[in-house]
């Protein structure tokens, strides 16, 4: 088949006509062509070619005609004279007597075909302007072992019908002309087109192709086949991305790609859960994180919806990322959204589901008998030399009273409250989607609309007339249109719009586990209501109970969930791209210049209608009041119902409910970009080009805007797809730095070697489908300092600012104005850091491409880090000198390792087939430079190490008695062995590393277990399908992980928010005690601080938090194709999918989730969740 | 193909144009040039306005400590358990040189601002910075001002610290950056001629709106303070056990011109006049011998309560101080748990005990003297059966007192010793407290804190005549003035010409006056009292008075000054008890709360912080650690 088009005069026309295209159905399309036959001609030709005919009708009128040169005969010569006469005439007249009869497509496209033999048909007969009659073909889709495949996709290439097989893999479907072609697609095949020639019945074999996704792969800026690539990428589609029921795409990333490194440690909190995420691991002490681009431009990747994507890669090595230059060095996450494509069916999709989620896991905490028992233990041993009657403990008989205790006192024995009971239940989630696409041979379209609503876990919310339970819901709108103008000319237009809506209550997240973790479970939540008259007033105040809180226990559960108040943030993200390009051919054969322009908005506001808490000092109490007893709080270490008088810590009534707005940052980004493809095949010879300028302004709040821009480069060159090679070039400065170091050059060299291609291998096809070596040099850079980039800017310049502080003088206590303060010192040549990567990779596909295997060993060379040298390990200057040095490139980290993933496709049986593709990340990364201080001891380095990896003092077992105490505290003259003060038997005793007899922090303190962030993470994704069944699984894991905790996490009794006082783990019942000195796991009991055992730089509460997860389950069905039909549906399918179903790991003893992050454990669970749904296609 | 309407050539040509060269040139323009600072007063003034700002987190009266008052680590008051109980790790010798409870004070953040007073005399110099056009004459003030603060931060971190380096200049970072202590009297040399630098530039009235600066007094004041402080046993004539300082050699040796000296530099403060030839500095006499705070049952003198608060008194008596230094929601912290608070701070009974009576012969004798029985001094009703230093009723609460017109208990109830949040002492604290503020009440107000007060002054100038032989009516004039001014009895006539009775009298003149204001932890050591012989040998006396901590502290007291231990007073029902609450009689009985950990010589100083020893290894740690 071939195509041959005229162009219109006018662009604009074709544009707003393409453009209506799109909008208008194309059903009706065909009464706006009827005109078309309308067009004039003027022509006057005499035994002229068809073809040449066709072509001068093709310029007068710009209609074009599709058809097969095999069928019609261009060669044949004919005459005619008509003079401003309509097309229709043409067609009647000339083409009509030769055999040639047309179809209209649309209202600039005609087909020609030729009349059946033996059926001479004219004008008439084809019906002045209406379609050919339709043709019914009908046929069956087996797969290579020759069963029915049901639900694949049976388009007409060219037009807009289509059909699905049903479950004997069979299909019906009307074609507009006997010569159409069929496109048959299926998810998990490779799409195969089968012209009918006439044919009226067709039988297809589809070959399984689990690959197909990725034979095109995206790279920085453009895509490249598969095949010939070199860099190392790595990518999934989103069909895996749809199978995590989470708000947060970032949530759907874990396990699922070698080379990514994701962790859910900020929680499961609605509307705040985004992961963590790396590309092989930390490569730097500075900013490790990945740049995100979005359709071309660097953008959040927070909220997009799993179903407007298409595709998420990452690139991992030099090769790929070179071309972002200055911004590559951690690795680029691209992520491309839906398109259309061409010549596809109207498809109309709409998914509904709803779930329930859970947070996965609380840890459990003692009661209060067990609690009232350990307290007066702790207590004691507090208070050594005092006698234990000036002492205020709970008796024997009171602990026995809690045993029996009910727990709300209504028995009089006293309170026993458990509050993760109290505060938490499953939440509902509900995701709703409907998504179009489609397009013809000029335009393609896919518009979206999505939403999302996640309903939080707090159970009591309802006391007040507002509703304080913790709601996010995200609405997601996309629409991408892609117009080919001309042949030549083309345009896009990606729209992308994201909003969020999060209420929350005025309280946080991380509050309320704080309570739930720490506040003592002899305490009552409500306080009894009792008739002393002195509470008459708080009781009318307060009918629905009286709050309990201290000065210490300040704040209350209920008062937390349902008198805080709430508060909405709304935050919106808009993405414009505007695309326009076009194909230089005339100028050489496959080159393409492509502009582009972006303007993206994100910006948000806080509707904080909370209730405002006050501060005394540095206490910060509720705004809602709370009542102790007059007697004090001792009253309920007793049995018995309080009759006395109530007070209160602070207020007697709520505070009314404040109405705050803010803003969240204003960020704004303008891009352009220009670009130039070069893409040509000479012979054996396969040559592409790549020349891009660029240039990004970011605006921040009211920063000065952060600017880049540069220039990129790529060459890629293979012969006879055996032999590959690439180079890529970034330029690109970056206004961080001053004139002279601005702008750098980031040259990447790669090469590859398809052995599998080569003559020599012939013998090896029946196995090796496959064989590719790789591998890729280069350099990239990274131009952010800091965990906030934004705080280290202008690093080259000295400034004085208006930072400083107000002063009062003067008896009327005048203020004066704030002082000026001189700002961080400069380093004139201060300039990125750099990146030196090495990556060797092989692919291979074996076993009729059942088996693929790709696996990249990497070596980065992360140097001139940029460092701040203010740190207590840093050789920066003395503080004599009064301020800090400046930011300096000195830093070197070295990160090595390796990334893999195996794929094994494979059928059992005829109806059952199955692929199983574990993933595998290793990265490892070591300081070898960051100017640390001269230490003693050559362990005490911290060059030389992991990032982030623990020092810690190691445990050396318990003191043992009272002898052992007095002699370590006698040591040093007195001032102890330990550096915490006197110690008493049964606490931590640590190894002296230095021998010196004493416990110092430098000096005793050694590097033990993994950083927080896993060295190695892998992902085993499980799928098989039963005629219309379907399940997939997906375990993901990580080990070579370390947390380290302390707190309310680990500790007996924890000091928290510095006065409070917590409880007590089942762990602690191991405890040593005289009597179980032998065989004790934790230390002596202290009541609040007491750091030599409460050590959060201890190897007692470091843990492996290695861990494996039942991460993803789905499973799906495709209701049957017949009552699909009846239905006027193309497929159903049901689904149920459950996220974070089941955990194992090695901390059942502290009891915490593996991913918890927060170093005292007052960590948002993430959420398990069980989500049911059900896909139409329309 | 050819086209008339689009040739992308062109465009591509149009938008390579379109880019400007200084694309990248960015420059924050919210900030600015050291030129700039420097070319302008105001900007100056502003730089000056820090130097005082950082009083605000370098030299904390009330919470020097984060929140807690140095007081908490002092034989003054128990801290208690609050934010992380920061003062019990002190006490508990949980602090060292790389973890240290607190912020804002330490050597780091002095020198931090020693190196803006250093850009700022160099930056009006270099730029030759014009005067304040509205008032000429502003410039040098404030660069008098400058010199000031550079000594008063330095003043600081040699309290702190002992033998400490000196900055008087900016340190050039490519320069060599080791730079090492220096003697302690070399660093009061360099103090007192930046303060005579200072003198000459300041005027000795800052007045209104200027209130509150330093002048001339005040840097007078620095230099006699630091004078004395050379004069001091630490510096001059004592032994400190394991010394490893520098200039150990000259300490050692006792030089009686530095208590010449130091009385010298005391008596230019008290001497000052203002230009209409008044004396520049008085003590506040506001309010009469009729008038007391409502509330306190007739117990606490307005005046004494006022000294805080009337700003009269900071014109009068107060040679520096830190304004605004905190809010009144300090005060709710410190309240009794009956009251809402926390007892933050509860004063020791080795405070108690220092607060004298007023004996039948009109004269103030300690309660451990001799005669104190005969006067009618009961241990068992310590309070009330005879009448305290007034002194006392204003700075504690103690079991029976009249706080907001209750009577306060600490038998039982919310404030009952050792109930949650309460006392373990059996007192709580009193001192600046305003009795009208309540948690949330919507009362607020600022409180200013006296950094230097012209009592300190007085008395040193006394110790320094008692210790140069100088006219005994002098130094009882000194010390019965102050005294007066609270209503207090005199000095006994019997002690004049006694030396040691004298310099007794004097040491606890200084621990009653400036109760709960930062100077305890710092005299304690400049007398080497911890390490003293005579309080050694008072510590095994109290050590054998009996087999368990509470017979011994019933039966030895007042206790040894060693800083090791803590004790209170608790009520026990008595029928025959003197002390009568809510009908029941008490009588009051010493116990003993806690152990403190204080060792020679390591907790004579705050130790360098590790890190900034490794940076600069010319550095010498403060002995012992």
């Amino acid at each position: 088949m071939r195509k041959e088009r005229l162009r219109l005069p006018i662009i604009a026309r074709f544009l707003l006509w393409q453009l209506a295209l799109v909008i208008i159905c194309s059903n009706t399309v065909q009464a706006n062509a009827q005109n078309i036959l309308d067009k004039k001609v003027n022509l006057s030709m005499d035994q002229v070619e068809v073809k040449k005919l066709l072509r001068e009708i093709q310029r007068q009128t710009g209609v074009s005609f599709i058809y097969s040169s095999d069928i019609i005969n261009l060669n044949k010569k004919v005459s005619c004279r008509l003079v401003n006469k309509k097309l229709a005439e043409l067609f009647s007249n000339v083409l009509s007597p030769v055999g040639i009869l047309f179809s209209i497509i649309d209202d600039k496209q005609i087909l020609l075909y030729n009349a059946p033999t033996g059926q001479k048909k004219t004008m008439e007969q084809a019906g002045y302007g209406t379609p050919a009659p339709a043709i019914i073909v009908e046929g069956q889709v087996l797969n290579d072992k020759s069963q029915p495949i049901p639900g694949v996709t049976v388009m007409v290439r060219g037009a807009a019908t289509g059909t699905v097989t049903d479950r004997e893999g069979r299909f019906s479907l009307n074609v507009p002309y006997a010569e159409a072609t069929l496109v048959f697609s299926f998810i998990g095949y490779q799409s195969q087109e089968v012209a009918l020639q006439g044919r009226n019945t067709v039988t297809i074999t589809l070959k399984e192709d689990a690959q197909n996704l990725k034979d095109v792969v995206v790279v920085g800026y453009g895509t490249q086949k598969k095949m010939t690539v070199t860099g190392a990428v790595a990518a999934i589609s989103s069909k895996e991305l749809q199978q995590s029921p989470t708000a947060n795409l970032t949530n759907a990333l874990a396990g699922r790609l070698p080379g990514l490194n994701v962790n859910q440690f900020a929680g499961g909190e609605p509307g705040v859960d985004i992961s963590d995420i790396y590309i092989r691991g930390i490569g730097t002490y500075g900013n490790a994180r990945p740049i995100v681009i979005v359709d071309g431009v660097e953008r959040s990747l927070n909220y997009l919806s799993a179903d407007e994507i298409e595709s998420f890669t990452i690139l991992k090595d030099a090769s790929a990322t070179a071309v972002f230059g200055v911004r590559g060095a951690n690795g680029v996450i691209v992520i491309t959204t839906k398109r259309g494509k061409a010549s596809e069916k109207a498809t109309l999709n709409f998914k509904i589901s709803d779930g329930i989620n859970t947070p996965i896991h609380f840890p459990k905490y003692l009661g209060s008998a067990d609690y009232a028992m350990l307290f007066n233990e702790a207590k004691i041993n507090d208070n050594p030399g005092v006698s234990p009657g000036n002492l205020n403990l709970f008796t024997d008989e009171q602990i026995e009273n809690y045993r029996k205790a009910k727990g709300d006192n209504s028995d009089g024995l006293g309170y026993n409250i458990d509050y993760f009971d109290f505060a938490f239940k499953p939440g509902f989630q509900q995701d709703y989607s409907l998504t179009i696409q489609g397009g013809s041979n000029k335009a393609r379209y896919f518009i979206m609309g999505n939403y999302f609503q996640q309903n939080g876990n707090y159970r009591q919310t309802i006391s007040d007339p507002y509703k304080t339970q913790a709601i996010f819901k995200r609405y997601n709108f996309r629409s991408n249109v892609d117009v080919d103008i001309t042949n030549s000319l083309y345009a896009t237009l990606i729209l992308g719009a994201r909003l969020t809506d999060r209420n929350a209550p005025g309280t946080t997240a991380n509050r309320v586990m704080e309570i739930a973790n720490t506040q003592p479970p002899i305490y009552p939540i409500v306080v009894e209501s009792n008739d002393n008259a002195a509470n008459r007033v708080h009781n009318v105040n307060f009918p629905n109970g009286m709050l309990f809180g201290t000065q210490t226990y300040r704040f209350n559960m209920l008062g937390e969930l349902s008198k805080t108040g709430y508060l909405n943030q709304r935050v919106n993200y808009l993405d414009g791209t505007f695309i326009m390009g076009y194909k230089l051919d005339a100028l050489t054969k496959g080159l393409k210049f492509e502009g582009m322009f972006s303007y993206d908005r994100q910006g948000g506001y806080w509707v904080t209608r909370s209730v405002p808490t006050e501060s005394q000092g540095y206490r910060v109490y509720p705004g809602y009041a709370t009542f102790y007893p007059t007697d004090g709080v001792d009253v309920y270490m007793k049995a018995g119902h309080y009759t006395g008088a109530y007070s209160t810590p602070r207020r007697s009534t709520d505070n009314t409910l404040g109405n705050s707005f803010s803003r969240d940052d204003e960020i704004g980004r303008t891009y352009y970009q220009l670009k130039l493809d070069y893409l040509r095949t000479f012979g054996k010879h396969n040559l592409s080009g790549l020349i891009l300028a660029n240039r990004s302004i970011r605006i921040k709040n009211n920063e000065v805007p952060f600017c880049y821009q540069g220039i990129s480069g790529r060459i890629t060159y293979n012969y006879d797809q055996r032999y590959l090679a690439e180079f890529n070039m970034g330029y690109n400065g970056s206004e961080n730095f001053a004139p002279g170091s601005r702008y750098g050059k980031f040259p990447a060299a790669s090469i590859g070697w398809v052995i599998s291609n080569e003559s020599f291998m012939e013998r090896t096809q029946g196995w090796l489908d496959m064989l590719k070596l790789r591998g890729s040099f280069g350099l990239v850079g990274n131009d952010q300092a800091g965990s906030n980039p934004s705080d280290n800017r202008f690093g080259y310049l000295q400034f004085y600012n208006n930072s400083g502080d107000a002063y009062n003088f003067g008896t009327q206590n005048n203020q004066n104005p704030g002082g000026i303060r001189p700002g961080r010192l400069a380093n004139p040549i201060l300039t990125w850091e750099k990146a030196r990567k090495i990556n060797m990779g092989i692919d291979l596909e074996l076993l009729r491409r059942r088996l693929t295997i790709t696996v990249d060993m990497f070596h980065e060379h992360r140097y001139d880090i940029i460092t701040d040298l203010s740190g207590a390990d840093k050789q920066g200057f003395p503080s004599l000198v009064g301020t800090s040095a400046p930011l300096l490139n000195v830093g070197i980290v070295n990160n090595r390792g390796i990334d893999f993933e195996v794929s094994w496709s494979d059928k059992i049986g005829s109806n059952f087939t199955y692929t199983v593709r574990p993933n595998f990340s290793f990265a490892r990364n070591k300081i070898a430079y960051q100017r640390e201080v001269m230490r003693s001891f050559p362990w005490q380095y911290r060059t030389g190490l992991p990032v982030g990896q623990p020092f810690v003092y190691l445990f050396d077992g318990f003191i043992n008695n009272q002898k052992e105490a007095d002699d370590l505290n006698t040591m040093n003259n007195g001032t102890g062995f330990q550096k915490w003060g006197t110690v008493m038997p049964g606490d931590v005793k640590y190894v002296d590393i230095d021998g010196d007899n004493q416990i110092t922090d430098l000096n005793d303190r050694v590097a033990r277990g993994y950083p927080r962030v896993p060295e190695i993470q892998f992902g085993i994704p499980i799928s098989c399908r039963y005629k219309s069944f379907d399940v997939s699984i997906l375990f993901q894991g990580a080990t070579h992980t370390s947390l380290l905790l302390g707190g309310p996490a680990t500790y007996d009794f924890p000091l928290y928010q510095n006065d409070e006082v917590g409880k007590v783990k089942p762990m602690h019942l191991q405890r040593w005690t005289p009597a179980t000195a032998e065989t004790a796991k934790f230390p002596a009991l202290h009541y609040g601080k007491y750091d030599n055992n409460k050590q959060y730089w201890s190897s007692l509460f470091l843990y492996n938090a290695q861990y494996l997860r039942l991460k993803n389950f789905e499973a799906g069905y495709y209701l049957p194709t017949k009552w699909m039909k009846r239905a006027g549906l193309q497929r159903t399918r049901v689904y149920v999918q459950g996220m974070n179903m089941l955990t194992f790991d090695n901390l059942k003893t502290v009891d915490v989730d593996p991913e918890t992050n927060d170093p005292n454990g007052n960590w948002y669970p993430i959420m398990r969740v069980i989500n049911f749904g059900v896909d139409i296609t329309l | 193909m050819k086209t008339k309407i689009f040739n992308p050539y062109i465009f591509i040509v149009i938008l390579l144009l379109g880019c400007k060269k200084d694309f990248l040139v960015r420059k924050p323009d919210d900030q600015m040039t050291e030129a700039q600072v420097f070319a302008d007063y105001e900007k100056v003034n502003k730089l000056v306005t820090d130097l005082y700002s950082d009083l605000h987190s370098r030299a904390r009266g009330l919470a020097f400590l984060q929140h807690f008052s140095l007081s908490a680590i002092t034989d003054e008051c128990r801290g208690s358990t609050v934010e992380n109980g920061q003062s019990r790790t002190f006490n508990t010798g949980g602090w060292n040189p790389s973890e240290q409870p607190g912020s804002g004070y330490k050597w780091a953040d002095i020198y931090s601002t020693i190196r803006i007073s250093n850009l700022i005399i160099s930056g009006v110099r270099k730029y030759s910075t014009p005067d304040n056009p509205l008032n000429k004459g502003d410039l040098d003030i404030r660069r008098g001002e400058t010199y000031f603060m550079r000594a008063w931060y330095h003043y600081l971190a040699a309290r702190l610290y002992g033998e400490v380096p000196y900055i008087d200049f900016i340190v050039d970072p490519n320069g060599d950056l080791g730079i090492a202590q220096e003697t302690f009297h070399s660093v009061v040399e360099k103090i007192s001629a930046d303060c005579d630098s200072a003198i000459a530039l300041l005027p000795v009235n800052q007045t209104d709106p200027q209130f509150a600066r330093a002048e001339k007094g005040t840097a007078l004041a620095l230099k006699a303070i630091v004078r004395w402080m050379a004069a001091t046993p630490l510096y001059n004539g004592g032994i400190l056990p394991n010394d490893t300082r520098k200039g150990k050699s000259s300490y050692h040796t006792r030089d009686n011109k530095r208590w010449e000296a130091a009385r010298d530099a005391a008596k230019a403060v008290l001497d000052l006049r203002s230009e209409n030839g008044q004396l520049r500095y008085n003590l506040y006499t506001g309010y009469g011998t009729n008038d007391f705070v409502s509330g306190s049952n007739n117990k606490v003198y307005s005046r004494l309560f006022q000294q805080f608060y009337d700003f009269n008194a900071f014109k009068q008596e107060g040679i520096f101080m830190n304004m605004n230094d905190k809010w009144e929601a300090w005060q709710g912290d410190n309240y009794p748990p009956s009251e809402g608070g926390g007892s933050r701070q509860q004063p020791a009974q080795e405070q108690v005990d220092e607060y004298e009576y007023i004996a039948p012969d009109g004269y103030g004798y300690p309660v451990y003297d001799a005669r104190a029985v005969a006067d009618g001094y009961d241990d068992a009703n310590p309070y009330e059966s005879v009448k305290r230093d007034p002194r006392f009723y204003r700075d504690v609460i103690y079991h029976g007192s009249s706080f907001r017109n209750a009577v306060r208990n600490t038998a039982t109830g919310s404030d009952k010793i050792g109930a949650t949040n309460s006392t373990t002492t059996g007192y709580f604290l009193r001192k600046f407290y305003r009795e009208d503020y309540r948690p949330g009440n919507g009362v607020s107000f600022q409180i200013h804190y006296p950094l230097i007060r012209l009592p300190e002054i007085m008395l040193i100038y006394a110790e320094a005549l008692n210790e140069t032989g100088g006219s005994a009516d002098e130094i009882f004039t000194m010390l019965n003035t102050i005294r007066q001014r609270a209503f207090m009895a005199p000095v006994p006539p019997a002690v004049k010409g006694d030396k040691d009775k004298t310099n007794e009298y004097i040491q606890r003149e200084r621990r009653v006056e400036f109760f709960f204001e930062n100077k305890r932890w710092f005299t304690a050591r400049l007398y080497l009292e911890p390490s003293s012989t005579t309080q050694l040998t008072r510590e095994q006396a109290w050590q054998s008075a009996g087999s368990d901590n509470d017979t011994r502290s019933r039966n030895f007291w007042p206790y040894p000054k060693c800083q090791r231990m803590v004790n209170g007073m608790k009520p026990v029902e008595d029928p025959n008890g003197k002390i009568n609450i809510g009908g029941k009689t008490y009588r009051m009985e010493r116990f003993y709360v806690a152990t403190w950990v204080f060792v020679s010589p390591t907790h004579f100083f705050f130790p360098v912080m590790q890190d900034e020893l490794i940076k600069n290894p010319v550095l010498q740690q403060a002995p012992g650690w």
